[in-house]
């Protein structure tokens, strides 16, 4: 499961506007370094960016 | 050559260009002081040249072709950078194949064009330009269903520490690059205007 649809499961009202490059208020973002998706910036006005404990229990 | 070189002080005189050699490099005396304009960079003031062709050494500008050499995962709601390893040409080296950004060495005006080929149809996918490592100008936000986009832009770069980047912006569905080559997924610019 991506970082995005982790995202998605802790917040299923998010919609793909809220993920769009500059008009959007949640950025994620890979390098193409080899460390993976992250989450560049999380502003989103009403829900806080999701915590590891939060993202990791979607996949289990 | 008769007439050369020429003398004038405070009045207005038309130097024919015939009586030039082809570097402007015939000795011409403005005021008191004597200038060769060849090669030197000479700042004269109120000087009009009429019917002078300038030639601004086009092959000095930088340009370039980069492409995908191999396929590539792209995550669904992600910005992810496209690797470039190859060019079709890299005028001036400013496309660096190793980060796979374009750092130019001349400051100016750059136009810059980009295509992204994704394997699996999209409902929204946006390629986006990069400016020194954030988002700068996203490009045709692709409604139904698609596997291809394309972008461009004409954005400034300072000649010594701006560089650009492209990015798949958007996509809704974790997919791959479909294919790779100079064909479907690259990235493109040029100097249109020296700053």
């Amino acid at each position: 499961m991506s970082l995005y649809e982790q995202i998605l499961t802790v917040y299923p009202t998010l919609t793909s506007d809220d993920f769009v490059p500059i008009t959007g208020t949640i950025h994620l973002q890979n390098d193409s370094d080899g460390k993976g998706d992250y989450i560049k910036s999380w502003n989103h006005p009403t829900l806080a960016q999701p915590t590891q404990e939060q993202l990791q229990a979607t996949g289990k | 050559m008769s007439g050369v070189p020429y003398t004038f002080a405070n009045a207005t005189t038309t130097i024919a260009l015939s009586n030039l050699d082809a570097n402007f490099a015939t000795p011409v005396t403005i005021g008191n002081t004597s200038v060769a304009l060849g090669n030197t960079v000479t700042t004269l003031g109120n000087v009009t040249l009429a019917g002078a062709t300038i030639t601004s050494a086009p092959t000095a500008a930088p340009c370039f072709s980069a492409y995908t050499t191999s396929t590539q995962s792209v995550s669904g709601g992600t910005s992810t950078k496209i690797t470039m390893a190859s060019t079709e040409f890299n005028i001036g080296t400013g496309w660096d194949t190793s980060n796979s950004w374009f750092k130019p060495s001349v400051a100016g005006y750059y136009f810059f064009n980009g295509q992204i080929a994704i394997s699996t149809a999209q409902n929204r996918l946006i390629p986006t330009i990069y400016k020194n490592g954030s988002s700068f100008k996203t490009g045709s936000d692709i409604g139904a269903p698609t596997f291809e986009a394309t972008t461009s832009a004409l954005i400034y770069l300072n000649g010594s520490t701006d560089y650009v980047e492209f990015y798949v912006g958007y996509i809704a569905v974790t997919s791959a690059l479909n294919g790779a080559g100079p064909a479907t997924n690259f990235f493109q610019g040029f100097l249109a205007r020296s700053a």
